[in-house]
């Protein structure tokens, strides 16, 4: 891990932790994750620039560490239940941000909320939605498709393609928007500081692109990444996406989005509980 | 009899002098079927069609209007070919007259108002591209925001606005410096930027926030963004009327072009159109409004006094961009 480096001031600097084993040990979701953070952090490092500021990742096995050490001021990672409670445990007791890349459960949306923990990947809840709604027999619940090509989707896909020379998944797809939508809150909240970057992220100002033709959002009550889904039949030449806007219905981008997942009402989170001694870096 | 047959033969005969007696002509870049459609304004009708072999986009008149410019991209993003290029249709013959390079996969352009330079983003390199129209070499390659898009020269040509749809970034270029002197912070998706005639204010379309943004160009700060369409039309094109009075914007979800006050940008018109309305142009006198609906494979033409549509053109497949050539 490169050491930080004492002269960058936090607020021209996002340093960014990604938890993950050495490669050999990687499972090929990790790996597709990896490449897709990689990517995003060359991209957002590219954008920072024009702005003056910098991006910096850091990765490693040791939470604890990237967050000591390395002093980054978000973690990302899960892939897993077991690890997304442990990563959104550490972050929210030594106040920084998490984004998880890969855990389903809905609990940890639920019951095991964290207020320092964000989930781009989706619920299970979601994918059950997403699978019913879809009329696709056999296929399975994608947050990204190689052949994906509208909102800008093909320039990305080729971005992916001529980096690592293969398309990107699901999880690379995670991996680089995570990124992404760390480093424009930093950018519009003005400040690289976690409890700014949390506060941002929860307000209704925060809106990111990740080439899927909306705009995507965190829901205030559980931390759920807002995004249309693809189901993807192996016979069938195009992803279908889901949810679709009703034909001839006024919704806004959120009503759609909102009919994946767990709603508002039936949501078992209690995010403004947090325990005592629960405070984020910055506040 | 025989004097108006003679009259009607000198007409038809293409001389410079009798251009400026000629209508304008409104160039259309049909993506899909790869060629453009040229449509006489007096008449709405297509006069002639232009095969260029590859996919057209971006495309625009030269200030003088004796020569159109259009945006070629090959079928290979990211490797520059020859299909890449900027190609010029000489508007009394209608042909294709010449090609300048300008990178990989050059979108959208803008010409500077004195002719002389064309300004391209290339949309897989991230960068911006300045070439001089006299001799077709290029000046300077600039680096701007991801996935660059958008172009727009000032009116006094002094700068160039440049948007980048990734980096959700407009950037701002000193044109006789060539060089990126700062960059704005768009909302999502910043597709195609305009100037006010009087050049103090320049308007940004976004496409995934469904906003249009106003830019003071003294400071190059963002005065404020409105919804369009409550966020959901994905707007591309604006162009901004002659007077400066009217902010014109083609949402193509919406299939509608909406227009603004632009002192108010109060909404004063929503004008329903054909599918995926994007590249969007103006007459001189800003009497008539021509609107490429990309999924109708038509050109929708608007009269700007009675905000309707009063004529449809069926053009090639997949009409892309619109420019107006004396």
């Amino acid at each position: 891990m490169p050491a930080a480096s004492a002269q960058q001031p936090n607020g021209d600097t996002l340093r960014i932790g990604l938890v993950l084993p050495d490669s050999a040990a990687r499972t090929p979701a990790m790996a597709s994750a990896a490449r897709g953070v990689v990517m995003g952090a060359e991209e957002a490092a590219r954008s920072a620039a024009l702005f003056g500021r910098t991006v910096r990742l850091v990765e490693g096995a040791d939470a604890a560490r990237l967050v000591g050490e390395g002093r980054v001021l978000a973690l990302l990672g899960g892939f897993g239940d077991a690890e997304c409670r442990a990563l959104g445990g550490l972050a929210q007791a030594r106040g920084v941000v998490f984004v998880d890349l890969g855990c389903a459960g809905d609990a940890l949306r639920g019951r095991e909320c964290r207020r320092a923990s964000f989930h781009v990947a989706p619920s299970a809840a979601m994918r059950a939605v997403a699978s019913a709604l879809a009329g696709v027999a056999g296929g399975g619940v994608e947050m990204w498709d190689t052949r994906l090509e509208r909102f800008g989707a093909d320039q990305l896909n080729q971005r992916f393609r001529a980096r690592f020379g293969e398309g990107m998944d699901s999880q690379g797809w995670a991996g680089w928007f995570a990124v992404k939508m760390l480093w424009e809150s930093a950018l519009r909240a003005r400040s690289a500081e976690p409890a700014a970057l949390l506060r941002y992220l929860e307000s209704d100002a925060a809106q990111f692109d990740g080439h899927k033709g909306r705009p995507l959002s965190f829901r205030p009550w559980d931390h759920q990444l807002r995004q249309p889904l693809y189901v993807a039949a192996p016979s069938a030449d195009a992803p279908v996406e889901v949810p679709r806007a009703q034909p001839g219905a006024d919704e806004s981008s959120r009503e759609v989005l909102d009919r994946l997942g767990t709603p508002r009402e039936k949501s078992e989170c209690r995010m403004g509980e947090a325990r005592p001694g629960d405070r984020l870096r910055g506040e | 009899m025989r004097s108006t047959a003679l009259a009607l033969l000198i007409s038809l005969v293409s001389s410079p002098a009798l251009a400026q007696q000629r209508a304008a002509l409104a160039f259309v870049s049909n993506e899909g079927s790869r060629d453009i459609s040229v449509i006489d304004t007096r008449t709405n009708r297509v006069v002639a069609t232009i095969p260029v072999g590859v996919r057209p986009r971006g495309i625009q008149a030269s200030p003088d209007g004796r020569r159109v410019y259009v945006a070629l991209s090959d079928e290979h993003p990211n490797a520059t070919s020859r299909g890449d290029a900027i190609a010029v249709i000489d508007v009394a013959t209608r042909r294709v007259v010449a090609r300048y390079a300008a990178g990989s996969d050059p979108e959208q352009f803008a010409v500077t108002p004195d002719g002389a330079r064309l300004y391209a983003s290339n949309e897989d390199a991230g960068t911006a591209s300045a070439t001089d129209l006299r001799t077709g070499r290029v000046l300077a390659t600039l680096v701007v925001g991801i996935e660059p898009e958008g172009v727009a020269a000032s009116p006094d040509g002094r700068w160039i606005y440049v948007t980048a749809e990734t980096s959700n970034t407009v950037s701002v270029i000193d044109a006789r410096a060539n060089r990126v002197v700062t960059n704005i912070l768009a909302d999502l998706r910043p597709r195609a930027a305009a100037f006010s005639p009087d050049g103090a204010r320049a308007y940004v379309t976004n496409e995934v926030s469904g906003t249009l943004m106003v830019v003071d160009t003294r400071t190059h700060q963002v005065l404020r963004s409105v919804e369009l369409e409550r966020g959901e039309g994905k707007p591309v094109g604006v162009v901004v009327s002659p007077d400066g009075a009217r902010v014109y914007v083609a949402n193509g979800a919406a299939s509608a072009v909406t227009v603004l006050d632009a002192r108010t940008l109060r909404q004063v018109a929503r004008i329903p159109v054909g599918r995926r309305p994007w590249g969007i142009a103006l007459t001189r006198d800003g009497r008539r409004l021509y609107a490429a609906c990309g999924l109708a494979n038509e050109v929708h033409v608007i009269d700007t006094a009675t905000n309707r549509v009063v004529a449809r053109v069926p053009v090639g497949n997949r009409p892309w961009g619109v420019a107006i050539a004396r």
